[in-house]
Parts: C-alpha cells; structure tokens; sequence
C-alpha cells in the first residue's frame, strides 16, 4: 500500500531524512518510535506535502501512485491522512462545514454524489457518537478554542469523516490524560480495518497497550534503524534508545 | 446642459427655480463654498491617495438616457423597495403598498406634503459641508429621496433603498441626495444597494442623511458594487440623537473608484453607533474609506470594525477619525482596522486616529496588516480541499465577523451571499 524508498528531505538546506524505507501493506499497523529529532514528524509532513520540506532523493509509492508528485490536497483524496501533532487552529470556519466541504471533496473525486446539509449532520453525529466526542464539537470553530485533547479527538473526527486507506498518526498521544488516550485508542481500533493501514509515531509505548501493532520501527538520525514485532517496543522501555543506536551503529 | 470638463462645473451657478427660498439659499450658499475652496487636491491629508484627475477631465453629461435595469439579483427578499434611478424616484420599480406610517418620496412631493420636516433636515445639514463634491450635490440635485419613519413605528420588513446608475450611450454624472428621518422611538432596518450598470462612465455624487431622533434605533446595511467604468463619491452624515442606536455596515465589492466619507455627530447623550466596513477587492479597483465621528456630547459609544481584503493591484484607504470633544464625559470609542494582502502589488493605506479633548473617557484604537496563514493553508489542503476553495475558506472565516454585526437575518443573509460569491471570483482572480 506504502512503499517507501530512500527518502532523504531536508528544511532550509539542513537534512532530516537520510535514506529512509518502509513498506506498509494493508491491515497493519505499523509504529514508529524514535528519540527527539530524529525526523519521524518530518517523515509525516513529507508525506502529507508540506512545502516548506524538500525531497532530495528516494520515492514513495501509495496505491501505485507516486506520492510525492501529488498537492496535498490530491494525497488526501487519494485516502492518505495525517493526524497533526499540533492540529492549527482556524478562527472563523465552522468545524462542521469545514469536515463537509472536506468529506464533499473527496465524494467529488470518487465521482459520487455530494452529502446535502441534512444528510451530512446524520453522517457526522454517527461518528461523533462512536468516537463519544462531544457533540459541541460541530459547531465551534475549528480547533479554536480547544485543549491539547479536544484537538486530538478532533483530528480522530477527521479520520473518521474522511475514512483514509492509510493514516498517519503524529504523537496524538502527547499530551493525553489516560481518558482521553483511550478514547482516542479506541476510536482509532474502531476505524481499523483489513483494507486499511495505521501508522503511529510515538514516544510512548503506552499507547501500544491500547492499539497493538503488527510492526515497530525505531527511527534514529533520519533513518529506521531496527524493525520487529510488538516486543521491540516493550524492550525499548527497558533499555532506552541508547542500547539501539549504539548497536545500529556497530553494524554500520 | 453644457459639456465641460467636469472641473468646469463648479462654474455652474444654481440655476433660478421655483424651489422655496430656503432651498434657493441653501443652494446658493454651497455655490459659494465651491468658489472659496475650490476641488480637493492630493495636497489634502484626506485625499491624498486618490487621483482625481481623470474625474475632473472627464466630460460628464447631467442628463442622460437610462439603460434597462435588470435589479432580479439585486433585490432582497420580502422588503419594501424603493429605486432611485439616476438621481430620482422610479416608481414603476417601487413597491406601492408602503405601510401608513413609513413616508418614502420625492423631494417634489415632499415640499409639497412635508415641506417643514424636509426644510428642518436641510437646514440641520446646512453647517456640515464635508468637502466640495459634497457641496456640487448641494448645487445640482434635480430630485431625491425623503424618508421618514413616524415616531414609535418599528417596520416589519426592511426597506431597501436601490441606488440605480446607468447610462446607455454618453459619460454622465448623478446627483442622488437622499435623505431619511427616524423620529423619536421608531426602529427600522434599511438596506442601501449601489449598483451600476453602464456601457458609459458614470460618476455618482451621492449624498445620504440620516436622522436618528431620540431613542429611535436604525440598522443599516451598505452594498456597493458597480461596474469597472464608474466612479463613486458619496459623503454620508448621521445625526445621533439622545439614545440612538445606529448599527451600520457596508460591504464594498468592485468598482472603478470609489470614496465613502461618513460623518457620524452624536448630539444627544447615552447614544451609540456601529461602523463597520468589508472591502473585498481585486483587479485595480480603488476604495477609499473615510470617518468621523464627533463625541460632541458625553456619555455615547462609537465602535468601528473595519476589514479590508485585497488582491492584485487593488489599493484600499481606511481613515478613521474619533473626536471627543470637551466636555463629552465618559464616551467610549473603539476602532479597528484587520487587513488581509492577497498579492504582493495590493496596498492598504490604515489610519485610525484618535482626538481626545477631554478625560475621564476611553477611548482605543488599532490597525493589523497580514497574509493568509501557509499553516491553515496547509492543514485544510491536507484534508482534500483544494488551495483555491482553501484560501476563500479562510478569507471568509477573515470576512465573517464583519458579516456577524448584521443583526437583520434577512440582511445578513444578503450580504453573506454576495460575499460567498464576489469571494471565489476576487480569490482566484491572477494578478
């Protein structure tokens, strides 16, 4: 579904991806952990376009399209999704027109019908209500106003209207009192599926014992340096990341 | 009438005429402040940006034969509507069935019918000469139109006041001069629409006056939009009464030039007044925006909010002025100036000012200039809707809290969808 292939990008000539791979394949789920700085929420604004990175090198495939030629807006249309690690706040826009105009988009660009007004709020309180989100939500403005956690479950909102092949989950569990981090989980178990993928980037193996991943990948220095199953994640706990990086650079 | 150069026409004395002497004096007394002071000219602080020159160039006929209006996309539902069509009262296009207690005419029919009321207001007005093109209408108005709104009458459905200008073939000039009472306790919402149609340029040099008498409280909405080929001047004052409330906002879209001058003179105490502007411009369209309001009494409440958003060349002028004068204990004034540079070649020219002779007052003012933000951009393309459709999105999120000051959900709903539309159109207009 996702075929990463040596992907280097860099800010304002200063490299943070460094040959990174990562294949994904429909029904997993894949987590990412890794030290401060080493470029794991670049790799999620790479991929979901963000101008203000440029990709020097690499390529990355989604569905048999190449990724990186697409705007942002087509790789959402396209079923890719970033959940913000810090969602923007947009004074001004309804959030629920906001997720309509969204959801309308992509109807527009599968050559389906757009949802009218009506049909749309039927759509939108069924979510609200498997995701137990406020249903206040809707009508205030988007993410203005909110705290570290509403915009959280925000983002989890837009995942759920917008109902991406695969999603990119960039710390949504910083900042998270254990409440919300298994509102989150759950609504994110929920919207999980054998034709879809999940990616996390965390620093905590915390959120691991909600939503259990098929992969783990630690990412050091703009690259993935080791790669395994659930396990992995529960001895990164123990030992830190110091124990991987040395021993990845010992087999360099 | 003679064709001139319009600079020319102050030459032009008020031609003898059987109006009541008072007219005559009110006339001839505007002539003269045309001869003292002559056009204003760039050296002016409050014209300083504005180019008269191919105004003042052009030949300009006063009469002129009118094109068909089509006003369908113009006219808001469930209204009473009244057209002033190149300066005088189309009745075929006017609702007849007014109710009893609203009063809407010509000025011939108000010497006739209210000839004291229609003398008390120009006489009211007689001292507050804004500038001389202001003064030109006093000169030249053939007609116009008389408004007034009988003591406690609240009128159902708003009145919407269609200022129509067209021309078929010649360049002309219009002198639309209206003017509108609230006596004391009445309420009503009235809608001002400026349109153009014109294969000719046309000037308009309108003139409104609004009385607002005690404890009357008016809601007004201004929409301009005219067509490339016409220049606008309008000079607009408002007399406060004690406990008036007057609620004003104007949404300005595409016009060659145009230059609003308001005067808002709070003359009675505990009244308030909103100002409130929303210029949506692209192309080289030119918008000059200028108000005044005077606390000459205390205890009265001024908040201007004004909003520009420009793209291409477009150039906007924003000049506030509030001025406590001495004496006016415990007035409160607010403005505000939010500006949104869509292109690199648009300009905005902000200054709110303050002139405060008196303490024991508040009194604030501020001014922002900025872009629209790359990370909304980013965060709403993410989700699939496209840049174009993006950045509307969040020039209206800009537009709206302007929009928001309009109380009259019919109103509101008027402008908020020729917004939504002149929106897409200025957005995505390449420079």
């Amino acid at each position: 579904m996702l075929t990463i292939k040596n992907l280097h990008a860099q800010i304002e000539e200063n490299e943070i991806l460094k040959g990174l791979n990562l294949e994904v394949k429909p029904g997993e789920v894949h987590a990412i952990m890794g030290p401060n700085g080493s470029g794991k929420s670049t790799l999620a604004k790479v991929l979901a376009g963000d101008a203000s990175y440029e990709v020097t090198e690499g390529s990355v495939l989604f569905d048999g399209k190449d990724l990186l030629e697409l705007e942002p807006e087509e790789r959402a249309l396209e079923g890719f999704f970033m959940a913000f690690q810090y969602p923007v706040e947009i004074p001004g826009v309804n959030n629920a027109s906001f997720l309509r105009m969204a959801y309308n988009a992509k109807r527009k660009h599968q050559g389906k019908p757009e949802l009218d007004v009506l049909d749309f709020e039927e759509l939108l309180t069924e979510k609200i209500n498997m995701l137990s989100i406020n249903p206040a939500f809707a009508e205030r403005n988007v993410n203005h106003g909110f705290s570290g956690g509403e915009k959280k479950r925000n983002e989890i909102l837009q995942m759920a209207v917008l109902d991406p092949k695969i999603a990119i989950l960039d710390e949504t569990d910083s900042g998270l009192d254990i409440d919300a981090l298994r509102i989150v989980s759950e609504g994110v178990n929920k919207l999980k599926r054998e034709d879809n993928a999940v990616i996390l980037i965390t620093h905590y193996q915390r959120l691991l014992n909600y939503i259990v991943p098929d992969v783990v990948h630690i990412m050091t220095n703009g690259k993935i340096i080791k790669s395994g199953d659930k396990t992995l994640a529960y001895e990164l706990e123990e030992t830190g990341y110091e124990n991987f990086i040395t021993e990845a650079t010992a087999t360099v | 009438m003679t064709l001139a150069p319009y600079r020319e026409v102050k030459q032009f004395e008020p031609s003898a005429n059987t109006a009541p002497a008072w007219l005559a004096a009110f006339r001839k007394n505007a002539y003269e402040s045309i001869q003292k002071n002559g056009f204003p000219s760039r050296k002016q602080e409050g014209w300083k940006y504005l180019n008269l020159e191919p105004i003042l160039s052009n030949v300009f006929a006063e009469n002129t034969k009118a094109e068909e209006l089509n006003l369908n996309d113009m006219l808001l539902e469930d209204a009473y509507q009244v057209v002033v069509q190149n300066g005088k009262i189309n009745t075929t296009l006017s609702s007849s069935d007014l109710p009893q207690n609203l009063v809407v005419c010509s000025f011939e029919d108000a010497l006739k019918n209210y000839e004291r009321e229609l003398e008390t207001c120009i006489n009211l007005s007689q001292a507050e000469t804004l500038n001389s093109f202001e003064a030109l209408n006093r000169v030249h108005f053939q007609d116009g139109l008389f408004c007034l709104i009988q003591k406690e009458t609240k009128l159902e459905k708003p009145l919407q006041i269609l200022i129509a200008n067209s021309s078929a073939e010649t360049d002309a000039v219009f002198y639309p001069r209206l003017y509108v009472v609230a006596n004391e306790g009445s309420k009503a919402n009235i809608l001002f629409t400026q349109v153009g149609k014109s294969n000719a340029k046309t000037l308009c040099n309108l003139a409104t006056y609004l009385f607002a008498k005690e404890n009357s409280c008016l809601e007004l909405v201004s929409y301009q939009d005219e067509t490339e080929k016409n220049y606008s001047l309008a000079n607009n004052f408002v007399f406060q009464a004690a406990g008036s409330a007057v609620n004003w906002t104007t949404y300005t879209h595409s016009c060659n030039v145009i230059r609003n001058e308001t005067k808002v003179a709070f003359t009675g105490k505990s009244a308030s007044t909103n100002i409130n502007s929303l210029c949506l411009l692209s192309g080289e369209n030119e918008v000059y925006n200028h108000v005044t309001v005077e606390h000459r009494v205390g205890a009265c409440t001024s908040q201007q909010l004004s909003k520009h958003i420009l793209n291409g060349k477009a150039r906007n002028e924003f000049n506030s002025m509030s001025h406590i004068f001495e004496g006016a204990s415990l007035s409160d004034s607010q403005q505000m100036s939010r500006s949104m540079l869509l292109s690199d070649k648009a300009r905005i020219f902000s200054r709110p000012q303050l002139r405060v002779y008196n303490e024991d007052v508040k009194a604030a003012h501020g001014a922002t200039i900025g872009q629209v933000s790359a990370d909304e951009l980013f965060y709403l393309q993410s989700r699939g809707i496209a840049k174009d459709e993006a950045t509307s999105l969040l020039v209206y999120g800009f537009a709206e809290e302007v929009v928001e000051t309009i109380a009259d959900k019919t109103m509101r709903a008027f402008i908020e969808k020729h917004v939504q539309r002149d929106l897409r159109e200025v957005v995505s207009t390449e420079v």
